[in-house]
């Protein structure tokens, strides 16, 4: 077969020709015009109020079930153990010297540590961590074997003993030998040898010549120094008594995240809170508090808590040591609108409560004789639980949250260029939703509110405030392009719902079938492929 | 916004490449064929007039001991959308309202359109097989991308306007269907005697993306608070995760062969039979496939919390959930969209002078497509033809075309289907053929 040039000229033309009809870009563009349904959703009262938090009675009735951690007492500072540190010296009581032949015992001696633990008398110590160091200086002529031990001092039963060998040493060039000791989970017996004293210890400390050395001359100006040192202890558990003492926890506050983002004037029918202080420590304790105030950070509105809880001390029982842990005493106090004014407190909306009290542990001194108790873990807590029956007439009370919306596209090109955003609402809530939308930079504040907005209408409610029909309603929102460009740009929508309930301030039952179904669409230009 | 309102059809269909476009119909051409030993047969001043050396030439070639053909065939055709629009889409050009409004105004009701490539190598050769003198082994391989679609008014207009104008009315979509494909053969087969052959090709799917639907009635609520759509139909898809040239989705086989049949006389007269990539394939488990007969109510994508829009919107799930389209990962078998073509052809000396042809290929939009070629000889090596046609995805066609003979062994085609088309910013349809056959 014999290919011509003319022809592979030819077919190469074609190819090039193919080829050359190439796209100038990705896609082609058009716009249209559209009416799409977009998001289809119902608002319950779970979308406000977590479920966590809402408790349903058996006819189908909200309630509001909140509890927040006021604050969380750790009594380190009731049961410290300082760093100690004990020396014991043997120096011969004769001028000397005495020939100590090998294997010869002396100064074997029987001792008791008393640790200065200020008001503490304790009788028992269970160590969490911490160290022993027993450091021995020889300034004798010949080997010497340390035995120091503590009988009161025990893991699994076996008491604490510590054995080193010494160096021969002298007076001008002692020799040192120091041990150390983990003390984790060693139970110290704190009443001495007689079992009827407190912060004691008994120890035990003897010297040996090395049996296998020779024979050791010992004169008066040679010593043997032992140093021994309780470092970093940290308690598990303590028993005794640990002295009266008074703690003042500051003025302090705790966020309540419970209204965030509601203001407006709520009514409620009646409200129930508890003050729960549970007492995982083995101490009977006093407090009083000094405030106990719901304060509105947006309003600036603070109500304070009237009650008996504040107006004078209330007294906290002790745990139960159940010996190996604790079992924590639940003390509780009832505050409703008889003995309070819990209402005003909760309907202030607050989001911070604020808070200062003063603890007394062991008001009435040792009445345990010697039998109060401190595991590591114990607390004091205090829990504040306000439950609230969703019984209630609002006005203008406003719900505003801020979404991030991530939309397709960029600032110089999206596809949806501009618009009717259409709100269809089938509202079964028996009170009204004025619903607004609005532009929002990273602050929060207002750029451009989204016009005509309106009001969702409330369900029709009978005169027992139950709903009896759901109503219906159609809100619009206008999306011109300077809007659409301006939410590329910030990507940020506040949603604005005023609640009011029908009749004033007559109260209405939430219940939990009640609900607002809502649809919303969107009609306007679209530019197919537009989204970059 | 939702990123979920987008024009499918129409745009599936017409999208396609459309650049390398030729005219497939005259892949199984008498030309492509070894039709016999053929001897010039013309009156005695034909044959002084032609000279003996076109007795020689293949316009009406006989057997050869060596056979080699490349066709690159291909077509881009509708009988309602313009090329200004097609070739905006495929360019990737803003479309402006007054094109898609001359298109809007040829709209048919019943509209089709469809874009194909396919390019053969085919090779025979010897003088023997299996002890039969004249019969030949035949190898060849294929490439075949298909995109065919038949849609309404309305899914025009749906794609290229929106469906505001269609506020509280209904949209009728359906009837309709489309297919996009593409796919790879290797064939093994036999030439008998230069008049007939036959090949078994092994094919390998790369992607499908298809749909039928029989009735999808689309209703928009005022403010486009909903849409129901009243759907009847079925969609096969290959799996999107394996994409590109060599991707590999399924697997099948296929028989493709012709017959050749010269009827005696004066006027010689040819009759060629020819099927091409009679066949299925077998698409893997990735694929999808979803068949719905109910109505979809869309009110919008679900979301539990109207406070947390922004996260669920374009998922894809959720999507699906919202409109109920719950699309099941399965296997499945459809057929090949084969060609099958009857010519006949009366030649005078050693070229043929008129041909009708008729063909079908099993694809979305494509009708019957009737043809007649009058073919003018202007020298031993130049054979122009003026066609006219109907059907295929088009309707009413004047193509030309016109074949060179380079050389003793070489002969190249190289035509359109569709004059007005290919020439005019505004017509309907673009063609261009490429044929080069050898033989030695």
């Amino acid at each position: 077969m014999a290919l011509r040039t003319s022809t592979l000229v030819i077919l190469s033309g074609l190819l090039i020709t193919l080829v050359a009809c190439r796209k100038e870009s990705d896609e082609a563009r058009w716009d249209l015009e559209v009416a799409v349904p977009l998001v289809s959703t119902a608002l319950t009262l779970g979308d406000i109020i977590p479920d966590s938090l809402i408790m349903e009675d058996g006819e189908g009735n909200l309630s509001l079930l909140y509890q927040d951690r006021l604050f969380s007492l750790r009594l380190d500072t009731v049961l410290t153990a300082p760093d100690t540190s004990l020396r014991y010296s043997y120096v011969l009581p004769i001028p000397g010297p005495l020939q100590f032949p090998a294997g010869t015992a002396f100064n074997s001696s029987e001792n008791i540590t008393r640790f200065d633990l200020e008001e503490l008398e304790m009788s028992v110590l269970r160590v969490r961590s911490g160290m022993l160091q027993v450091e021995i200086t020889n300034m004798i002529n010949g080997t010497i074997l340390g035995n120091f031990s503590l009988p009161g001092a025990t893991l699994d039963g076996a008491p604490l003993a510590v054995q080193q060998t010494v160096p021969p040493g002298t007076p001008a060039m002692p020799s040192t030998v120091s041990t150390g000791r983990a003390l984790d989970g060693y139970r110290f017996d704190l009443r001495g040898p007689e079992g009827d004293d407190v912060n004691t210890l008994a120890m035990a400390l003897s010297y040996l010549t090395d049996p296998a050395g020779g024979t050791v001359s010992i004169s008066s100006t040679d010593s043997l120094i032992a140093h021994v040192s309780y470092l970093d202890i940290i308690p598990e558990y303590a028993k005794g008594f640990f002295g009266t003492r008074d703690i003042t926890i500051e003025p302090s506050s705790t966020s309540l995240d419970l209204f965030e983002g509601i203001s407006g004037v709520l009514d409620l029918e009646s409200v129930s809170a508890r003050l729960r202080i549970t007492n995982g420590i083995g101490i009977d304790a006093r407090a009083t508090i000094g405030h106990l105030r719901s304060v509105n950070t947006a309003t600036g509105s603070s109500v304070e808590m009237n009650a008996p809880i504040t107006n004078g001390p209330i007294n906290l029982d002790r745990a139960i040591d159940l010996g190996s842990g604790f079992q924590e005493a639940v003390n509780t106090w009832t505050l409703n609108s008889g003995n309070s004014n819990v209402e005003a407190f909760v309907e202030n909306l607050p989001d911070r409560i604020e808070y200062a009290l003063d603890l007394r542990i062991a008001p009435l001194g040792n009445v345990s004789n010697g039998n109060d108790f401190l595991y590591y873990e114990s607390r004091i807590n205090a829990d504040l639980e306000l439950e609230i029956p969703l019984r209630l007439s609002a006005t203008d009370l406003t719900l505003a949250r801020t979404l991030t919306v991530d939309l397709p596209g960029t600032l110089q090109g999206h596809a949806v260029r501009s618009g009717t955003l259409h709100v269809f609402a089938t509202n079964g809530l028996p009170f009204s939703a004025g619903l607004g939308l609005a532009i929002v930079d990273e602050g929060d504040q207002v750029l451009l509110p989204l016009q005509a907005g309106g009001t969702v209408a409330a369900a029709s409610v009978d005169g027992s405030g139950t709903v009896s029909s759901s109503s219906e309603s159609h809100l619009r929102f206008l999306l011109d392009e300077a809007a659409m460009d301006l939410l590329h740009t910030t990507g940020r929508v506040r949603v604005t719902a005023v609640f009011n309930t029908p009749n004033g301030n007559e109260h209405v039952q939430l219940r939990s079938d009640y609900r607002m179904d809502l649809r919303l669409s969107f009609e306007g230009n679209y530019l197919v492929n537009g989204d970059e | 916004m939702s990123r979920t309102f987008r024009p499918v059809l129409p745009v599936i269909a017409l999208t396609g490449w459309i650049s390398a476009s030729a005219q497939v119909q005259d892949s199984i051409r008498h030309d492509a064929l070894p039709i016999g030993k053929l001897e010039p047969i013309g009156t005695k001043k034909e044959r002084r007039i032609y000279g003996k050396d076109l007795a020689a030439s293949h316009w009406g070639a006989g057997s050869s001991r060596h056979h080699l053909q490349l066709d690159v065939t291909g077509l881009y055709d509708a009988n309602s959308l313009r090329n200004d629009l097609v070739m905006g889409l495929y360019l990737g050009k803003e479309l402006d309202r007054a094109v898609r409004e001359r298109t809007q105004d040829a709209l048919k009701g019943t509209n089709r359109a469809g874009a194909i490539f396919s390019a053969d190598l085919s090779y025979s050769w010897g003088d023997s097989l299996f002890g039969k003198a004249g019969w030949q082994p035949r190898v060849a391989v294929g490439y075949r991308a298909f995109y065919g679609a038949r849609f309404t008014d309305a899914v025009y207009d749906l794609s290229f306007f929106g469906n505001a104008a269609y506020e509280d009315r209904i949209a009728e979509l359906g009837p309709g269907a489309f297919e996009g494909i593409n796919y790879q053969t290797v064939g093994f087969g036999i030439a008998f005697n230069a008049e007939a052959f036959i090949q078994l090709n092994l094919v390998n799917g790369g992607t499908l993306n298809a749909g039928n639907i029989r009735k999808a009635d689309l209703y928009t609520a005022p403010d486009g608070q909903y849409l129901d759509l009243d759907l009847d139909g079925d969609y096969w898809r290959s799996d999107t995760a394996v994409r590109g040239f060599d991707a590999s989705n399924g697997i099948g086989a296929s028989l493709s062969g012709a017959w050749a049949h010269t009827f005696p006389g004066n006027l010689r007269k040819t009759l060629v039979i020819g099927v091409q990539d009679l066949g299925f394939i077998h698409w893997n488990t990735g694929s999808l496939a979803v068949s719905r007969d109910e109505p979809i109510r869309f009110e919008g994508i679900a979301v539990e919390d109207v406070l947390d829009i922004d996260g669920p919107l374009v998922q894809t799930e959720n999507l699906q959930d919202s409109l109920g389209l719950g699309y099941k990962r399965q296997s499945f078998t459809r057929v090949l969209p084969a060609l099958l073509e009857a010519r006949f052809q009366w030649w005078n000396a050693a070229a043929p002078v008129y041909e009708v042809k008729v063909d079908m290929r099993y694809l979305a939009g494509y009708l019957p497509h009737i043809e007649a070629a009058r073919y003018f000889r202007l020298s031993q090596c130049i054979l122009p033809e003026v066609r006219v046609g109907y059907g295929g995805f088009g309707g009413s066609r004047v193509g030309i075309g016109a074949r060179f003979r380079l050389g003793n062994a070489i002969q190249m085609r190289l035509s359109t289907p569709n004059v007005v088309g290919t020439l005019a910013r505004t017509g309907q349809g673009q063609g261009v053929l490429l044929g080069l056959e050898a033989r030695w």
